[in-house]
């Protein structure tokens, strides 16, 4: 039977990979922001439908990378608020 | 390098630098997370976040999906305007090919039709001419030599003179190719530097490796391309690692077979410092299967730990609300109990002075559905054995 030490202890390592998952989150997410500044400024003027598909992905990307770090924050909330019933 | 050639280099990197790494580190960190807050959860009944991570994972898995499509798309785009994967022209087919006639294999047919602009055409042997200025000077052959029949054949010559280290046979060599043979190094090396500067690398060549290749190679092709302008070896580095090329003017646009020859030598170099010999076009294709092969494998892997994850979770979720209604149940039958209880007390006759503790309430809380004989609350047993089970 596990102890509440242990519990803690086990969750207080889990939101270390979340956070460090975050930081990966966040990082892929200023590279993609700039990798669209690249491309913006080096497609600007194109028509061509598989440039708008591409830059149209690009930003789905970058919507869900915030909606997977919005997640992630109520993910450490709940796993906080657990932590401090214990 | 032509504007076209900078417009590819250009989307190529950003395409390649798509997060796709970070994306996978925060995969397995979300994962690892997910994993340890189910075993502590196994002990308790509240969520954690785990919900929520799994929504999370989702959400970058999603964006993981979105990254690689629009990969596809740009590289469709290249293909569209005429690039090749890497960046480079793509090959040209056999009538759009404009070949100068001074320097036309054997086999090529005459020329006819609109004349060649003078450009392209400004002295006989205009490619071996370059080649010796290249190389350091020196007598180049006067003629082809048609046993250079293809770019693949001038690249394994090359690549064997500059392992000799032998400047003048290096300058033979590349000189009695034909000119469209030669220029054709400029299609079939590029994509073999970045593979094999990987393998120097140890890792997928990025953009601060460009110091170290430069430190490790520029030296050794300078001492066999003397002539080289430095632009162009530094244009050809820049694009192993994925990188705009460094920007310049148009009066310092490169000779059209300074790409060429500096790729040639630029492969040699590496696969002598590497040890190897030049892959064979199956071996490459093999590797490269082998490669995609690996990674479509690792992908469905990671998609199947996925879905047992979130059949995992399913499976919890439905456990949980069985066991708060096995405890909603349990705590009706204590309520009845009690209310059963009470109801006894107060229909006991008064002066009745049998012990409490013998008959009254407990012989009541006994016959009580939901109450063990030992009189411990009947709801801890199926609400207990739920949650740990």
């Amino acid at each position: 039977m596990a102890s509440v030490a242990e519990l803690k202890a086990a969750i207080d390592v889990a939101l270390q990979q979340i956070g460090d998952g975050q930081s990966a989150v966040q990082a892929a997410g200023e590279k993609l922001a700039e990798a669209q500044q690249i491309l913006a400024g080096a497609l600007e003027g194109s028509g061509h439908e598989t440039v708008e598909a591409a830059q149209a992905s690009l930003t789905q990307a970058s919507q869900e990378l915030e909606e997977c770090l919005a997640a992630t924050l109520l993910a450490v909330e709940q796993a906080q608020l657990y932590v401090a019933t214990l | 390098m032509s504007i076209v050639e900078d417009l590819g280099a250009q989307v190529r990197a950003a395409a390649d630098d798509l997060p796709l790494g970070q994306l996978a580190v925060a995969l397995e960190r979300f994962g690892l997370a997910a994993e340890r807050l189910r075993w502590v959860r196994q002990e308790s009944a509240d969520p954690m976040g785990v919900p929520e991570l799994s929504s999370a994972v989702e959400h970058a898995e999603t964006a993981g999906y979105a990254l690689r499509v629009a990969q596809e798309q740009l590289s469709a785009y290249l293909a569209a305007i005429g690039l090749a994967a890497d960046g480079a022209p793509a090959p040209r087919t056999a009538p759009d090919q404009r070949r100068p006639a001074h320097d036309a294999p054997r086999t090529a047919p005459a020329v006819s039709g609109a004349p060649e602009p003078p450009a392209d055409a400004p002295a006989p042997r205009w490619w071996a001419v370059r080649v010796a200025e290249l190389t350091g000077g020196g007598t180049t052959p006067p003629r082809p030599d048609g046993a250079v029949a293809d770019s693949g054949e001038l690249l394994r010559r090359v690549v064997r003179e500059v392992r000799s280290g032998d400047r003048d046979r290096l300058r033979a060599e590349l000189g009695r190719a034909h000119a469209d043979v030669g220029l054709g190094l400029a299609a079939v090396a590029p994509p073999l530097l970045r593979e094999l500067a990987g393998e120097l690398l140890g890792h997928p060549p990025r953009a601060e490796d460009l110091p170290r290749l430069r430190r490790d190679l520029a030296g050794r092709v300078r001492d066999l391309l003397p002539g080289l302008p430095a632009p162009v070896l530094e244009t050809l580095l820049s694009r192993v690692c994925r990188m705009p090329p460094p920007r310049r003017g148009d009066a310092e646009q490169p000779h059209a077979a300074d790409p060429a020859v500096t790729a040639g030598v630029l492969a040699g170099v590496l696969l002598d410092r590497l040890g190897r010999e030049l892959p064979t076009a199956d071996e490459r294709e093999r590797r490269a299967a082998d490669g995609r092969a690996a990674q479509a494998e690792a992908e469905e892997r990671r998609r199947a730990a996925a879905e047992r994850n979130r059949a995992a979770d399913a499976e919890w979720e439905r456990r949980t609300a069985a066991a708060r209604r096995e405890a909603d149940a349990a705590r009706a039958r204590v309520a009845a109990a009690s209310r059963h209880s009470a109801e006894v007390r107060r229909g006991a006759r008064p002066g009745d002075d049998r012990p409490a503790a013998s008959g009254g309430p407990t012989e009541a809380r006994r016959d009580t559905p939901g109450a063990t004989a030992a009189g411990s609350p009947a709801w801890r047993t199926p609400y207990r054995r739920d949650a740990d089970g």
